[in-house]
């Protein structure tokens, strides 16, 4: 069975007029969710569920995973123009995307995060094509002691790349960690430093912690230095909106590099999104011979994050379905969407349902069109939200956080935890202290801890297991090389006299 | 106009009259929306459960069901939250097995489940599956067990947590057989199942949800089951009572419960919905696709029930060191 | 602002508030159990967490002293005059929000919640900050309560 057989029946089955629909409603809700703070892919598949109930499992599954990745596309909106990340993936396009949008560029922010979009889930969609079976088998190979080196290698990246210096980054990665040991720990299921709260049992809310750093201390800081009651453009014309070619110049490398990584990382069940964009953007900043560029709405610092976790976004669905390992919560519910209609994720799936399978995955390409035709006549749309002067914006963005951090959970307690971490923004805003590292630390804390942990236990308190594994040791090695550079690279800086010392 | 203007003003005052008089009035359970609280993520074992029933216990009911996803301390921020609601039925939780055992675990226990609720009924129940990775090289319950006797401490087991029933349920196998597993907590029952396909660890006490595909597939292989009687959906699979551990029997089960002091009137109406629900073929269908079997009881069978898990488990937290430790 | 602050001292507040949140870690899970490599217990992690924030705070202090306040004050922003009622009202809108949501539904949060943050910028003014509360009630309820059917309740009584 060839690949050109499996992509002709993959279309067959996807070119109906109700798989196109389904299809077309799915993308568009999804974008239109993600744009949202705080409603992402979770809660709008979660309210969508049951109408996969009466219609063919391909055709729910086609429109499940349809807002799946078309929240991908809506979430960097939010990021560019409002400095709003639903998730930690996209809080890394916050770092360029934001500066650009106050320039009066987030038109052509928009443009580009869209493009990439597009281009890496192409990536990983010929990946699915090609390799997915086997691409499966490294899921399997992952264990905890090469998870444990992989987050070791996303938290160095994540360090590196802040902006006023690897050690503030560090800083920030440990607090983030220190954040996550909130709750009941894997391991022993011991409440820690919930405070007795219940509620904390199982962690501080990560869209809290986000919105809370992000957009509230935002406000916050905005309204405090008062320079914020513009009209940010006056008026929007159409050549503000696409990318100049010097823009476009700049992306195809990014773009190329980051798809690559988040295909590979994609794959690996759990944190694959968003370490692939914090992986991908330290890369682009080690890479570029103008690293200080970076943060101050550069353009390979958007395409690369955003190629990186479009394309995990769709690698995801590799091990969920091929496998029966969902990688995160939205995979584990669309594997119960299916369960329910009595088709088990598993090996078996792409021989028992070849049309579902590759039905699913032309679906993929005819979405991701989907996506990009609708989205760049939106974009105008899009920029026009910052003519409203702030001073009118600002109530609003905070009653649209409020709300997105309760509908998570449905719990009051999350927005309480909101102002705190608002607070703790503006101070970290007011001593340069950066929130990007600090979530992805956030993230990957418990995970870290819970493999690092597990890697003993396996190897029965043998530290050597990180260096015996061969990917495990690879990946430190390559953690060790980050960080070496990073010396060495701040060493020859502060020699330098032009580049201003401890700029990265 | 300004008569008409008179009129509006006087017929919006007669509405709002009507509606304060009418509120207590007419009582006839149910009159708005039933909230189905879930206490744990969309795509969980409840929540599945919850879903595949949602739109039946909403026919039955004669009022929309909304199901609401509550995550917390193992179901029970949601359990505890339920439990003080206005006791008028209108928030209903659909409880799990984790509301006996896990309720116990922190120093001062979040609820009673025995006493703290108004029992509905029960929905389903779910046994656990012993399942092996087929290149282990054994093929039944008692192989392993051998095994496991010639190589003490090296053979590893998965659970989703320390004082998990499945963590609960293997070490009262290894008690009574006289092995000794060491335990590999992991996050929940889907990556506690990946680790035993991808060979991480050896065995894994599954709960049926997450292990059924695997065993269907070939991937995994199923040794036993923890239910007192074999379990329909692996007929050839013994049960571990019939094996190596004599009289045991434990399983997830599911039911319904309200606020503490809801009338029992409303219990009795929930309950007879809830059964007519359970009884149509497409939700015991679905519930079988779950790896679930559908259970029917009355208000006051199943609160008994619920009151002997309740000490069962918390005995057993008790013995091995875990109760009130959180 | 802290901001505006040289280099040097703002290193120093900046080292002195991450040593504050090590040591605070390092104090509250001393009761958990540290255990051993093998084993370890609750405690092993924050342990080497807390210890490694206060190294990192220290080196924070004493290396970036060194360097010069021109990098370090680059792209501050320059302040007004101080104006502090963003810090209360913001976070209280955000309270209100919470303890209104629940008890009274989603229309009186909404309004509560905008009417009180409205006031953080001193050039709104009520009108506006009513029609902005009035449109978004109507905008939330549409979106949230009735396409979402997220489970709020618009008002309880």
């Amino acid at each position: 069975m060839g690949l050109l057989d499996n992509i002709s029946l993959g279309f067959e089955a996807a070119f109906t007029a109700q798989k196109l629909l389904y299809c077309f409603f799915g993308v568009f809700m999804g974008m239109l969710m993600g744009v949202l703070p705080g409603i992402g892919a979770m809660a709008t598949i979660s309210m969508l569920m049951p109408i996969t109930f009466y219609v063919p499992p391909d055709v729910g599954l086609i429109m499940l995973a349809g807002i799946y990745y078309g929240a991908q596309y809506g979430g960097s909106i939010a990021s560019i123009l409002l400095n709003l990340p639903g998730t930690p993936s996209s809080a890394i396009i916050c770092l360029d995307g934001y500066p650009m949008s106050r320039q009066g560029r987030a038109g052509p922010a928009i443009f580009l995060t869209t493009y990439a979009s597009f281009a890496g889930s192409f990536f990983a969609i010929f990946l699915l094509l090609t390799v997915a079976p086997l691409a499966a088998r490294l899921a399997l190979s992952f264990g905890a002691s090469e998870y444990f080196s992989m987050m070791i290698l996303g938290l160095i990246a994540a360090a590196s790349l802040a902006q006023h210096g690897v050690l503030r980054g560090l800083a920030m990665v440990i607090v983030g960690l220190i954040l996550g040991l909130v709750g009941s720990d894997v391991a022993s299921g011991t409440y820690r430093f919930t405070f007795g709260t219940l509620e904390l049992a199982d962690g501080l809310s990560i869209i809290a912690v986000a919105m809370g750093l992000f957009g509230v201390a935002e406000v916050m800081a905005n309204l405090m230095t008062g320079q914020d009651d513009r009209p940010q453009s006056g008026t929007v014309r159409i050549r503000d909106l696409v990318p100049t070619r010097a823009d476009m110049g700049q992306t195809t490398g990014p773009i190329a590099r980051g798809g690559v990584l988040g295909a590979i990382l994609g794959i690996l069940p759990g944190t694959g999104a968003s370490i692939a964009a914090f992986v991908a953007y330290g890369f682009e900043k080690r890479l570029s011979k103008t690293p200080e560029k970076f943060g101050t709405g550069h353009v390979p610092g958007i395409v690369a994050p955003e190629a990186a976790n479009n394309a995990a976004a769709q690698a995801a669905f590799i091990p969920t379905l091929t496998l029966g390992i969902p990688g995160d919560a939205v995979m584990a519910l669309m594997m119960s969407a299916l369960i329910i209609h009595g088709i088990q994720p598993g090996p078996a799936v792409i021989q028992e349902h070849p049309s579902l399978f590759w039905g699913l995955v032309a679906s993929f390409v005819i979405g991701n069109v989907m996506l990009l035709v609708m989205n760049l006549p939106m974009i105008g749309l899009w920029v026009r939200i910052l003519t409203i002067p702030y001073r009118i914006l600002y109530p609003i963005i905070l009653v649209l956080v409020c709300i997105g951090v309760y509908a998570v959970g449905n719990s009051v307690f999350d927005v309480l935890q909101l102002i705190f971490f608002g607070f703790v923004g503006y101070l970290m805003i007011q001593i340069r202290l950066e929130p990007a590292p600090l979530l992805l630390g956030f993230v990957l804390g418990p995970l870290l801890e819970e493999n690092f942990r597990r890697a003993l236990i396996l190897s029965r308190g043998e530290l050597s297991i990180f260096v015996e594994r061969p990917i495990s040791a690879g990946l430190l090695f390559a953690s060790l090389a980050v960080v070496i550079l990073s010396m060495v690279r701040l060493r020859s800086n502060s020699k330098s006299p032009d580049v201003p010392a401890g700029g990265r | 106009m300004k008569d008409l203007k008179q009129v509006i003003m006087a017929s919006a005052g007669a509405l709002v009259l009507a509606t304060i008089l009418a509120g207590p009035a007419t009582s006839a359970y149910p009159e708005r929306p039933v909230t189905l609280v879930v206490g744990s993520v969309p795509g969980s074992g409840p929540d599945v459960l919850a879903r595949s029933m949602s739109e039946e216990f909403s026919q039955a009911l004669g009022q929309p069901v909304i199901v609401e996803n509550k995550p917390g301390a193992a179901g029970n921020v949601a359990a505890a939250q339920v439990s003080r609601s206005k006791p008028d039925g209108y928030r209903v939780f659909i409880g799990t097995i984790n509301m006996a055992i896990a309720t116990w675990l922190p120093k001062t226990p979040p609820f009673d489940p025995a006493t703290d609720f108004a029992v509905v009924g029960r929905v389903a129940s779910i046994p656990n599956v012993i399942v092996v990775s087929p290149k282990l090289g054994v093929k039944s319950i008692e192989d392993f067990i051998a095994m496991a006797k010639s190589k003490p401490g090296q053979l590893n087991y998965s659970s989703p947590g320390v004082g998990s029933l499945q963590h609960m349920g293997t070490d009262a196998m290894s008690n009574i057989n006289g092995i000794k597993l060491v335990h590999v907590p992991y996050k929940g029952g889907k990556a506690s199942t990946t680790a035993v396909l991808s060979g991480e660890v050896e065995m894994f006490m599954a709960g049926m949800p997450p292990a059924i595909p695997h065993i269907k597939g070939g991937t995994l292989l199923a040794l036993a089951v923890s239910s007192a009687e074999r379990f329909p959906l692996l007929p050839t699979v013994p049960t571990l009572a019939e094996t190596v551990m004599p009289g045991y029997s434990a399983e997830a089960w599911y039911g319904l419960f309200m606020a503490k002091g809801t009338p029992a009137t409303i219990v009795e109406t929930a309950n007879k919905a809830l059964n007519k629900a359970l009884s149509n073929a497409m939700v015991i269908e679905r519930f079988k696709a779950a790896g679930a079997a559908v259970q029917t009881s009355t208000p006051g069978a199943f609160a008994k029930f619920v009151a002997t898990e309740s000490s069962r488990w918390k005995k057993n937290l008790e013995e091995l060191g875990l109760a009130g430790t959180r | 602002m802290l901001r505006n602050l040289t280099g040097n001292t703002q290193s120093l507040i900046t080292g002195l508030i991450l040593l504050m949140v090590g040591v605070a870690v390092l104090v509250s899970g001393w009761s958990y159990e540290i255990g051993t490599l093998r084993r370890m217990g609750p405690g092993y992690f924050p342990m080497i967490l807390g210890a490694s924030l206060c190294l990192i705070a220290l080196l924070i202090v004493t290396l970036e002293r060194r360097e010069t306040d021109k990098g370090l004050s680059k792209g501050a922003k320059t302040p007004r005059p101080l104006f502090r009622r963003p810090l209360f009202l913001i976070p209280l809108a955000i309270l209100s929000f919470a303890l209104l949501l629940e008890s009274w539904g989603l229309v009186p949060a909404v309004l509560v919640c905008i009417g009180v943050s409205g006031f953080a910028e001193r050039r709104n003014r009520w009108p506006v900050v009513l029609a902005v509360a009035f449109a978004m009630v109507v905008f939330t309820a549409l979106v949230f309560v009735y396409g979402l059917t997220i489970p709020m309740r618009l008002l309880v009584w």
